[in-house]
């Protein structure tokens, strides 16, 4: 008998509802709306339009066993990168190292000090379960006192013997005037099918900077859902590369809210699907006041087999007059069962703007591949020099020569074998 | 199949090539055998088949070869991949050489000639004489070094591009360089930098196959033999002055002739 989505979305809250570990942080009344929200929604199926190619159904065909009271504290191998804070969220729990910067404070949600979380609207059934059932939940401020330039890099991993589902969440504030370099990295320890549920908030005040990097290297069994809410104020600069590689199912959902003038956010992806994965983009760039400045540019290299998918909404309100907005997606298809879907959305009710969006999807091309040939260079080397250049325009935008040359060692070793 | 060519002093020895692309055929029955050191021009009006010869010995997929045999230095040329032609000795120079964003032409030569080496057991270049090898190269053929430290051809102009071949056909060194319309798109004192650059490569063991529109080319860069190509097949071979009585006459005569 094949049950529903509704009845496994029960068996899953039922699972996660024995679990041990579990933190209340919100107000009666959010919690409430959440609990609402998971009775009566089930997991979004491919009918619901944010998720139709994005197959969610299959996290519950995943074995639910029980989850393990104690998770196995997954290790850490030494990094490449250099930080000034190194945090390790590992199975939903924060380990900190080493000790805090000045200027720097971590709180839980539920401690005092914290600011409460705030829900504008009704939660998403993905959301909802985070704050229901979350493992924990942070925060970070950057303050005042802070450097004027902080490096910080937080690793993600999880390890179950069966299957993991772990909720967490994680809110970056950034005092005004402050220039942050923030690398988020996740790792599934192999052999492990985890899945990660995280919802995270980024609020840079004025003039406030971050630059993003996250960093997807899963093992072939990780699930991860990752949403990200950015809110910039007057003239924060927020600048983001997503670098997905290896997760059997990954969907990257990517807010900004431009709430102050001269704020601008630039965001990059780069997706390098494996057969039989999908990794799923969603971005909204929601210009709220004028003369604010976004750019997106995604591209992915889908292998036979593989699904990409790239759903970019350009919202501007009525009020955001000189806005300026570009988009664009490319995808090369690796086989003739390699799949993309993607979808430029605008929005505009303003009537001064400036708005654009480009996208191109096909397969390498056959003229540079004779090229590359008719010099002497084997196919599979010319194929790899121009999946290597594809995905190295994206790489070499990035500002710190650090992080750029770390991700160039990954896409060579990981994927341009 | 015989493993080693009948005709050992051809260096290319074209023997009833038929090819086309789809169903349509475009080459009918190709003659050509050219010997080590020479330069052969390839003449013939629109559509003749010119740049489809030189596509099909490169080895372009889309060409379909349905008759015939090609013999390259005593190796059967059809039955290898266009990059086994390449590390034979064979090289094409481009009519439309093709951009490619984020390849570094460094990398982009290093990685040829590397391969190269492999094919021919001979011990690779390391990073230090490679350098040098491709600084000698580019002043050679008066390439801006510049251009060499950029993607391949990306925001090259026209004349840029045709003397980026010539730089890749000097730092390749092959035995059979086939210019396809190298000379189109080029103004004469371009055309003129490009002649020089062959020139300067022209040597006893290795040679040419010019192909070309006009007889313009053949002032700068003189051909030991001449072809003319129509429907295609080769109608017409003679020296040096071939070229000048088509210039001339023009194609109508041939056409006329061979219609």
């Amino acid at each position: 008998m094949s049950l529903t989505v509704l009845d496994s979305s029960q068996r899953l809250t039922d699972v996660l509802q024995n679990e041990h570990r579990k933190v209340m942080y919100v107000q009666d009344s959010i919690l409430s709306t959440c609990l609402q929200v998971i009775s009566h929604d089930g997991l979004p199926t491919a009918k619901n339009e944010w998720y139709k190619y994005c197959p969610l159904a299959q996290l519950l065909r995943i074995p639910l066993t029980e989850l393990r009271q104690e998770f196995k504290v997954p290790i850490l191998d030494a990094t490449a990168l250099r930080s000034d804070l190194e945090l390790h969220i590992l199975n939903g729990i924060l380990q900190i190292p080493n000790a805090l910067p000045e200027g720097i404070a971590i709180y839980n949600f539920s401690d005092p000090l914290a600011t409460p979380l705030n829900l504008n609207t009704n939660p998403s059934y993905l959301e909802a379960l985070n704050i229901a059932y979350a493992h924990d939940a942070y925060q970070i401020h950057i303050l005042p006192n802070a450097p004027e330039n902080v490096r910080i890099h937080v690793r993600f991993a999880q390890e179950g013997q069966s299957s993991t589902w772990v909720n967490t969440r994680l809110q970056l504030h950034i005092a005004s005037g402050k220039r942050i370099q923030c690398v988020e990295e996740f790792c599934s320890i192999q052999g492990a099918h985890a899945v990660l549920n995280y919802f995270s908030d980024y609020i840079l005040h004025n003039n406030a900077e971050l630059h993003h990097t996250i960093i997807q290297e899963s093992g072939a069994q990780g699930y991860h859902i990752q949403h990200r809410n950015v809110i910039l104020n007057e003239q924060a600069n927020y600048q983001a590369l997503t670098f997905v590689a290896g997760v059997s199912l990954g969907r990257f959902d990517h807010v900004l809210c431009f709430k102050g003038h001269s704020a601008s956010g630039t965001l990059r992806g780069l997706s390098l699907v494996n057969p039989q994965e999908c990794i799923d983009h969603h971005t909204r760039m929601q210009h709220e006041v004028a003369h604010t400045q976004s750019n997106q540019m995604y591209k992915s290299l889908v292998a036979n087999k593989g699904t990409a998918v790239f759903n970019g909404v350009i919202h501007v309100l009525p009020h955001a007059q000189k806005t300026d907005a570009y988009q664009s997606s490319k995808n090369m298809l690796l086989g003739e069962d390699a799949q993309c879907f993607t979808k430029p959305q605008l929005e505009i009710f303003a009537n001064d703007v400036k708005c654009s969006h480009g996208t191109s999807t096909g397969h390498m091309d056959p003229q540079a591949l004779f090229y590359l040939q008719s010099r002497g260079i084997g196919k599979k080397e010319a194929q790899r020099l121009l999946q290597d250049a594809f995905a190295l325009e994206l790489i070499r935008q990035h500002d710190a020569t650090e992080i750029a040359d770390y991700l160039e060692h990954k896409l060579n070793s990981q994927w341009l074998q | 199949m015989p493993m080693t060519s009948p005709n050992p002093p051809f260096l290319l020895s074209v023997n009833q090539l038929h090819a086309g692309i789809e169903d349509k055929p475009i080459l009918k029955g190709i003659e050509l055998k050219i010997k080590p050191g020479e330069v052969h021009a390839i003449m013939g009006p629109n559509g003749s088949g010119k740049s489809t010869l030189s596509s099909v010995l490169a080895g372009h997929p889309q060409y379909t070869v349905t008759r015939g045999e090609v013999w390259f230095n005593g190796k059967s040329l059809l039955e290898m991949e266009p990059e086994v032609r390449a590390r034979e000795g064979l090289f094409l120079a481009f009519q439309y050489p093709v951009e490619l964003p984020g390849v570094s032409m460094t990398n982009f030569m290093k990685t040829a000639l590397q391969e190269q080496y492999l094919h021919q057991e001979r011990e690779p270049l390391n990073a230090k004489s490679y350098l040098a090898y491709q600084k000698q190269k580019q002043a050679e053929v008066q390439l801006d070094s510049r251009l060499g430290s950029r993607s391949v051809n990306e925001g090259f102009s026209g004349g840029e591009k045709k003397r980026n071949e010539l730089y890749q056909m000097a730092m390749l060194q092959p035995k059979l360089a086939i210019l396809d319309e190298t000379d189109s798109g080029l103004d004469i004192d371009a055309l003129k930098i490009v002649a020089q650059g062959v020139n300067a490569l022209r040597s006893p063991d290795r040679s040419f196959l010019v192909i070309t529109h006009y007889q313009r080319l053949l002032e700068y860069i003189v051909p030991d033999v001449v072809h003319v190509l129509y429907n295609g097949v080769i109608v017409q071979s003679g020296d040096a002055a071939l070229a000048l009585e088509l210039e001339k006459h023009g194609y109508d005569p041939i056409k006329a002739r061979f219609q």
